[in-house]
């Protein structure tokens, strides 16, 4: 994988890098070093924490469009989007993913020219530097210079053929110039292996259309409806494949069901609209200026430095992911199992649905000793996923606390071994039995357990306990 | 300092000094005589660039017209809705003088309440010689109202054409006196008093009754207590239509004596709110009615379909007419209505916001499919807002060109939006023999370099020479007019409907010439591109034909029959009964001349009813004086058609008055000139025998 795109790496990638990261003991000091610097601090306001976490740069005002002493919010994002940057830039001078983000964010503060050269200077630096082209490709496709955005984002495309960001847009530009086979080509490179990329597969629709192949363009509609059979775009494409084969009743069938979803979409950007914030764009941009800036010193093992990132991310975005699963990971491995929970916990609120989420709250609850909160999410995640045996097992495990109801521990155990028939599950269920008094019940799990398991000592230390407590 | 480096800055400073004197010396001498070329003087540029042979070429005169026009938005600072999207523009000979005048529509203050009246619409005659007077005055149509849509037509049919003025606020209609005044009618046409955000605005006859109805978008439901503020970035922006209520079109239908009566309900009208802006109507369907199209900002198009009686059904999704390729509503904005592809089926251009192509929706009969990027119709136009819009022949090569016209409606958008700037230039899309467009303004000359934030657009031959010139409207500054100065020996021909039986404009009406093996197709139209008015007069570009084959007339005649179609075959010299004239190239309203008739004949067969008389008359050579009647009863069709009168208007147009059956004649006006030739000869040469004249089915 090329170094830009480990950058770009999806969150699940970066949390695996995290956890290995954690594993090391320079996590183990940076965990401490950030406890001390942040962790019990109280929640700030977003655009307050600013001043505490980048001071360092002065804004370049000349750079930035509007008024240079603005103060309002949008002012201050601004000024800190391009201040995380510039601090980048500073720290990595050769870096092409800071001078990358630096002219993005130049580009966002319609500084073009200063953007455009900050792109081509990381060209200059690696001509494989695939986010470069990708960008040079977007501002070429809103300027409306469909040669010149075909030209870098076929190069993003060839660097990178598994982005995700690059396909569909070169497409659009190969089919604005009226190259709609170009474009088919392009697509379906990417599409055989992305089968639920729902946006290529739309756009290879949309390619096959102005080809004149409808047939085609059918197909690739209905292989996005199989996925998501909530999608307008493959309801509509289908709708118009079907009216350009001469299908007339079957079009009107189609577009009678868009037109329908159509209306309701109406009302929902009305009313998104009404819940618009001013500031959206500019968040956003520092939002991304953060993760860009986290994504990169992580990736040079500076984790501490990564960390203030992924926290002001976390303060400045109440939805987004990677910034708290990376948090929840790195806290996590330096045991400072209170700040995990709490951010693990956003993450439940925004994944509410997943039962995961709640089982690693619960989990991390139990290591922070909060039992209450712990076995609240485990019971979340039990509701969720009923046939998992994780989250029995690990309910199990709290009421086997003291003054708690150690029968009902049993059968939460029995639930967890019914479910997955493990050695572990059969551990916790010995212990249960244990617990409740159930010496023989307890043996005969325990037993279970070191068949499955025979290297584990604690196992058969348990079933060596059990054994003698049995005896007369 | 060392040394060396004084020495160096001194000789930068001696090379500096010496290149600025050059260049200044360059500036002011005076070319001699000698040097400078002499172009003919019909060529000479006022720029001074002489056009390439063949090159699409346009002049920006609107320095030396007198035209001093400047529109108003009405801003505050506040950023009201109905700020930005001011106005239209009207292209119509109000007086009959056979020049085109030009009517400007202006915003006006918002808050507080317009008492400004120097700040009005203002009416241009057209004085020839592309000088234009202000006649507002005298003519009575300064409304002071803030204006965004119009449109003109001879709504009684009394031979001038009136004006509809829709507002934010009451819409005005204007009847034309008759004697280059106006009286605002408003009141006693049943239109006055109702508040709202008017939009587009669309003449045409519902249901066959002669009666031309109103068609008006409504924007939006908006008032200024219900302003939004908006910011993007941390600057101040524009609301967009959806943050407040859709509101549905109005129709108005012509009662016949002078009112109208609000039918937008029982004619299936009022069944759909949206947000529209630039209307047309056209029979797409070909089925012999007026259709209606709306253009919805951000939402899905609407195509009305007539049933022949004047209901309406919105079938806008299923035509194909609703959304573009994409199935996404886009910021809709002006339409134009042309078959760019000779296929004989109306095609229509509509233009959309930035971020979002222009939708090129080709007619396929009688569905649409978007056209768009097979046929590269405005896809540079990506950034940018588009406006006003219009299909034209520029170059009478036979393909009717686009123009489109651009502008943003946030002067500051440039701080949030790098793509794009509040003021860009205009786009003239060439059509090619592929039936691809190409993106020709960068060739165009001076006049498509002007940097504006326009609107409404308007393309009408302004000085009678055959050519397609441009009005645009610009947003809280002066309008743009482009002299159409390409270099070219093509032909054209200019055809105008006067309708006796049916609506005095002809709307509705299609026309198609056939020549040089090629068959073009248009329609009156009246109201159309971004909230405006313009092009009555239809214009062909022939190319090198010397020979007009045939035209043919359909028009929107229910009464008679849903067919009614006049044929003309010009070149057919088998049973002459009549005969159209042709001119050659000496038309100078200017100098008052009177163009040499060479040749001007109708025959005249119908088809379908063998008793058809056929009356044989031949002018001969000899000029004919301006108002001669050549013959009033040149020949006859017995029941099936009558020709009343054939005569030369005061402009030196043919005029030809034929009347269906037991109906009041129908006129058909046309104007030929040809640069290089003669008709006489071109047609002689001819000997081929076959009906022309056809009149069927009345």
């Amino acid at each position: 994988m090329s170094k830009s795109a480990r950058v770009r790496a999806k969150p699940r990638r970066l949390v695996w890098l995290g956890a290995s990261l954690g594993c090391g003991l320079s996590a183990i000091a940076f965990v401490v070093w950030v406890v001390s610097r942040w962790f019990l601090s109280a929640p700030v306001d977003p655009l307050e924490l600013h001043s505490k976490t980048s001071p360092t740069l002065p804004v370049s005002t000349s750079l930035i469009s509007g008024d240079p002493s603005d103060d309002s919010p949008t002012g201050r994002l601004r000024a800190e989007a391009l201040a995380t940057a510039q601090e980048l830039v500073r720290e990595l001078p050769q870096n092409p993913h800071a001078i990358c983000l630096l002219g993005t964010v130049h580009h966002r503060n319609s500084n073009e020219r200063e953007a455009i050269r900050l792109w081509e200077q990381c060209l200059a630096i690696d001509s494989n530097f695939a986010d470069a082209h990708h960008a040079l490709g977007l501002w070429a496709l809103q300027k409306g210079d469909f040669d010149l955005a075909a030209k870098h984002l076929l190069q993003a495309f060839r660097i990178d053929p598994n982005w995700e960001e690059v396909p569909v847009p070169l497409a659009q530009a190969l089919c604005n110039q009226g190259q709609a086979k170009q474009a088919i080509e392009v697509l379906e490179v990417y599409a055989r292996s992305h089968l639920d990329a729902a946006e290529a597969w739309i756009q290879l629709g949309r390619a096959h259309q102005q080809a004149e192949q409808f047939a085609d363009a059918q197909r690739c509609f209905e292989h996005v409806l199989e996925r998501t059979p909530d999608s307008d775009d493959a309801i509509y494409g289908i709708a118009l494949a079907l009216r350009a084969q001469g299908k007339t009743k079957e079009a009107q069938v189609r577009f009678e069901q868009f037109w329908q979803r159509s209306q309701q979409h109406d009302q929902a950007v009305r009313s998104q609209r009404a819940a618009r914030r001013d500031d959206d764009r500019l968040l956003s941009l520092a939002v991304q200026a953060h993760l860009t800036a986290a994504r990169v010193l992580q990736l040079h093992g500076r984790a501490q430095d990564a960390c203030r990132h992924w926290e002001r991310v976390v303060a400045l975005d109440p939805a987004e992911r990677e910034s708290r699963e990376m948090l929840v990971t790195l806290h996590s491995s330096g045991q400072n199992w209170k700040r995990a929970a709490a951010v693990q916990k956003q993450l439940c609120q925004l994944t509410p649905n997943d039962p995961a989420a709640w089982i690693r709250h619960g989990r991390l609850s139990l290591q922070n000793r909060d039992f209450a909160e712990a076995q609240d999410a485990l019971q979340r995640a039990i509701e969720l996923a009923p046939d998992r045996a994780e989250g029995y097992a690990l309910l199990a495990q709290v009421e086997m606390l003291p003054g708690r109801d150690s029968s009902r521990a049993v059968e939460l155990a029995r639930r967890a071994v019914e479910a997955d028939p493990s050695a572990a599950n059969h551990y916790i269920l010995g212990t249960a039995h244990w617990h409740a008094g159930n010496i023989d019940d307890s043996r005969v799990s325990l037993q279970r357990a070191v068949a499955l398991e025979p290297d584990n000592a604690e196992f058969r230390d348990s079933y060596s306990q059990v054994l003698r407590s049995s005896r007369p | 300092m060392t040394r060396t480096g004084l020495l160096g800055i001194v000789a930068v400073l001696v090379l500096v000094v010496g290149a600025g004197l050059a260049i200044a010396l360059r500036r002011t001498a005076p070319k001699q005589d000698s040097e400078l070329p002499r172009p003919s003087s019909d060529l000479l540029t006022p720029g001074g660039a002489s056009p390439p042979p063949g090159q699409i070429w346009f002049d920006d005169v609107s320095a030396t017209t007198r035209i001093d026009f400047v529109h108003h938005d009405g801003s505050t600072g506040k950023k009201y809705l109905v700020e930005p999207v001011s106005a239209g523009l009207a292209l119509f000979d109000y007086d009959g003088d056979g020049l085109i005048d030009i009517y400007f529509l202006s915003g006006a203050p918002l808050f507080p309440a317009p008492a400004d009246s120097a700040i009005t619409n203002r009416l241009y005659h057209n004085e020839g010689n592309w000088q234009f007077r202000d006649v507002t005055e005298e003519a009575g149509v300064g409304d002071p109202g803030f204006g965004l849509g119009v449109a003109a037509a001879d709504y009684d049919n009394d031979g001038d054409m009136d004006l509809l003025v829709a507002n934010f606020g009451s819409d005005v209609l204007y009847r034309n006196n008759g004697d280059g005044t106006f009286t605002d009618v408003s009141e006693e046409a049943g239109l006055k008093g109702e508040f709202r955000v008017g939009a587009g605005v669309a003449w045409f006859d519902r249901d066959g009754d002669g009666d031309l109805d109103l068609l008006l978008a409504t924007y939006t439901q908006f008032r200024l207590d219900q302003h939004l503020p908006r910011m993007i970035d941390g600057f101040p922006c524009y609301a967009g239509p959806l943050d407040y209520k859709p509101a549905p079109s109005i129709l108005l239908d012509n009662r016949g004596d002078g009112t109208y009566a609000d039918v937008s309900a029982e004619a299936g009208i009022a069944s759909a709110a949206g947000n529209g802006m630039g209307v047309i109507s056209a029979d797409y369907d070909q089925d012999g009615d007026a259709d209606l199209f709306v253009l919805n900002d951000e939402m899905p198009n609407f195509l009305f379909e007539n049933d022949g009686k004047g209901n309406f059904q919105e079938v806008g999704l299923l035509r194909g007419f609703a959304f573009s390729a994409l199935g996404k509503p886009l910021g809709n904005m002006g339409v134009d209505c042309a078959d760019y592809d000779n296929d004989g089926w109306l095609d229509l251009f509509v233009t959309t916001y930035s971020n979002e192509m222009p939708t090129l929706f080709r007619n396929r009969r009688g569905m649409f499919e978007d056209a768009t990027l097979p046929a590269g119709a405005g896809t540079t136009t990506l950034p940018h807002v588009k406006w006003g819009t219009a299909f034209a022949d520029f170059d009478h090569d036979g393909r009717r060109d686009l123009f489109i016209a651009q502008g943003h409606l946030d002067e500051e958008v440039h701080r949030w939006r790098p793509a794009t700037t509040y003021r860009v230039q205009n786009q003239l899309l060439r059509n090619l023999p592929s039936g691809r467009f190409t993106d020709i303004s960068a060739e165009c000359g001076p006049g498509l370099r002007v940097t504006e934030s326009s609107r409404g657009t308007g393309l009408d031959d302004l000085d009678n020479d055959g050519d397609v010139d441009i009005v645009v409207l610009n947003i809280a500054t002066a309008p743009t007019i482009l002299k159409n100065n390409t270099r070219s020996n093509q032909r054209w021909t200019e055809i105008q409907l006067v309708g006796t039986a049916s609506n005095r404009d002809g709307a509705g009406a299609r026309v198609s010439v056939a020549a040089g093996g090629t068959t073009q197709w248009a329609e009156v139209h009246l109201g159309r591109g971004y909230q405006s008015h313009h092009g009555t007069r239809l214009h062909f570009g022939l190319k090198q034909a010397e020979i007009i084959d045939r035209i043919e007339v359909h028009c929107l005649l229910p009464r008679l029959a849903r067919d009614a179609v006049l044929l003309i075959d010009v070149h057919d010299l088998g049973p002459v009964v009549g005969e159209l004239r042709f001119f050659d190239g000496c038309i100078r309203r200017q100098d008052h001349e009177v163009p040499r008739v060479h040749l001007m004949r109708c025959s005249s067969v119908d088809a379908d009813h063998a008793r058809a008389r056929l009356a044989h008359h031949r002018i001969g050579d000899d000029p004919i004086a301006v108002g001669h009647v050549v013959n009033v009863n040149l020949f006859e069709l017995d029941d099936v058609g009558r020709a009343h009168q054939v005569r030369i208007d005061r402009h030196g147009a043919l005029v030809v008055e034929v009347g269906f059956g037991d109906c009041r004649p129908m006129d058909l006006r046309l104007q030929d000139k040809t640069l290089h030739g003669s008709w006489l000869d071109s047609v002689r040469r001819r000997d081929r025998k076959r009906p022309a004249f056809k009149v069927g089915n009345c």
